[in-house]
């Protein structure tokens, strides 16, 4: 009888061990349940999740009431849609420490964009820092008015790149730069142009053609093609696929400006084919407020999902409602 | 080999074993700090309808405004007289002490952004100026400070 007992005990207690870890191995193997509702409601719960270097992270995605989407910033990772119902699953493995910021493409209601949350990686290995936007750099203002000429613009026919490259050996080579595109308007550009001796020939069409060809030099056809992937699933929403300012939820932020007569407040959504606002506004301030967002207006910010290479690519795209380029 | 009453006995250590092994190992996860909150009935509607992440911001900075008059905001809003990332959600207390709530905050990415990291950070046990220190280091890629 005794034997048997203490048989009973040492069993017990070589078993524990093995036993325990089987169990916390299982346990931190499932996959980690995301549940996904309106930002209204709560968004994505939860919102913060640990991970490490190397070690794979499985994520259940479960939605509560509508159909969303999980999005993973600066990585290639395609958005993932689920539906009431019917979870989806995934397995993410970080090769840096660093946070990553997953959110929704799917635009479930007016505030979709507010549903974010964050994958915080810990472990081995470097991290990036990153330097202030080329904005700040440049010395230039996101939020006061934009520097404009006197003109008052309204083209009767749209600014073609493809004509306006017949004139690129007479422009300026200090106005052919990049550094050049990045920190002046097009509107800059026109009026710059306008008084160069060399195209005094030319009328304000063909000028305006001529400053569609220097945008779209200072871009490629892989990054337009990326931009407007990003303006379709992120910013057509709001802006509207014509970039009319006509997205779904225009109206409802129209209301809400109208009602709030707040300077600072939320505000309609911008129209890009609206020629005078677009045409004075300079690269690297469209790209600034694509990074840092509106201040106050709605307008979310994207630098901690976007790449810098999408952002050129985006704001390369947004100069395409005024101008043509070759398809 | 063991009598049934052994084998329940061995099956319940067990079970007591490993149930407090795996509880001891996620408790880590939700041993978090308890922050001060205003009752979102104390909110206006606007807040009491805006996205869970706006409203916990606004019941987080309205009711700390000692710590979040010390974290600053980078959404640009030093240009309209905000001195910190309070202001974002609080533009002025009346004689009684009551808020009169800023709106500029419903339609702000970054300012809620700050506000969320500094609550994430103080759940951690993070002390305010590392929070403050984190957030200078984040978001001051994206413009000024507004803490003079």
């Amino acid at each position: 009888m005794k034997m048997k007992t203490r048989r009973f005990f040492i069993w017990t207690l070589a078993c524990f061990p093995l036993i325990a870890i089987l169990a916390v191995v299982s346990f931190f193997r499932q996959p980690l349940t995301i549940h996904a509702r309106v930002a209204e409601d709560g968004g994505f719960m939860p919102d913060i999740i640990k991970a490490r270097v190397g070690e794979p992270l499985s994520l259940r995605l479960i939605s509560d009431d509508v159909e969303h989407s999980f999005a993973l910033g600066q990585t290639d990772l395609q958005p993932v849609a689920f539906q009431p119902g019917e979870p989806a699953e995934i397995e993410l493995i970080f090769d840096k420490p660093g946070t990553h910021t997953f959110y929704t493409t799917t635009p479930s209601s007016l505030n979709f964009w507010r549903m974010r949350g964050v994958i915080e990686v810990s472990g081995e290995g470097e991290t990036q820092s990153a330097e202030p936007l080329l904005y700040i750099r440049l010395g230039l203002e996101l939020d006061g008015e934009h520097e404009s000429g006197e003109q008052h613009v309204e083209f009767a026919r749209q600014p073609s790149a493809a004509r306006g490259a017949a004139f690129a050996n007479q422009i300026p080579a200090a106005i052919l730069t990049s550094d050049y595109y990045v920190s002046h308007s097009p509107m800059e550009a026109f009026e710059e142009l306008r008084g160069e001796p060399a195209l005094q020939s030319l009328n304000d069409e063909r000028i305006w053609d001529v400053v569609a060809y220097l945008w779209r030099k200072n871009t490629s056809p892989t990054a337009l093609v990326e931009g407007q992937r990003l303006y379709q699933v992120n910013c057509a929403a709001c802006h509207g696929e014509s970039g009319a300012g006509d997205g779904q939820f225009a109206d409802e932020m129209k209301a809400i400006a109208e009602q709030n007569n707040a300077e600072h407040g939320i505000q309609a959504p911008t129209d890009f084919t609206d020629a005078e606002h677009l045409l004075e506004a300079k690269p690297a301030v469209l790209q600034g407020l694509i990074l840092r967002g509106g201040m106050g207006t709605g307008m979310p910010m994207w630098g901690s999902i976007f790449t810098e290479q999408q952002t050129w690519g985006l704001t390369a795209y947004l100069y395409s409602f005024q101008f043509e380029y070759p398809k | 080999m063991f009598s049934k009453t052994r084998k329940i006995l061995f099956l319940i250590i067990i079970a007591a074993l490993t149930a407090n092994a795996v509880s001891a190992c996620s408790t880590s996860q939700t041993d978090e700090v308890h922050l001060y909150m205003m009752p979102l009935d104390q909110m206006p509607m606007v807040v009491q309808s805006a996205p869970v992440a706006v409203q916990e911001a606004y019941q987080f900075a309205s009711i700390n405004p000692d710590l979040m008059q010390n974290i600053p905001c980078y959404c640009g809003c030093g240009e309209i007289g905000h001195t910190s990332n309070y202001d974002c959600y609080v533009s002025s207390i009346d004689d009684k002490g009551i808020n009169a709530f800023d709106n500029h905050a419903l339609g702000c990415s970054i300012c809620v952004d700050i506000s969320q990291d500094v609550m994430r950070m103080l759940r951690e046990g993070k002390s305010p100026p590392e929070a403050r220190a984190y957030i200078d280091s984040t978001y001051s890629r994206y413009g000024t400070s507004n803490i003079p």
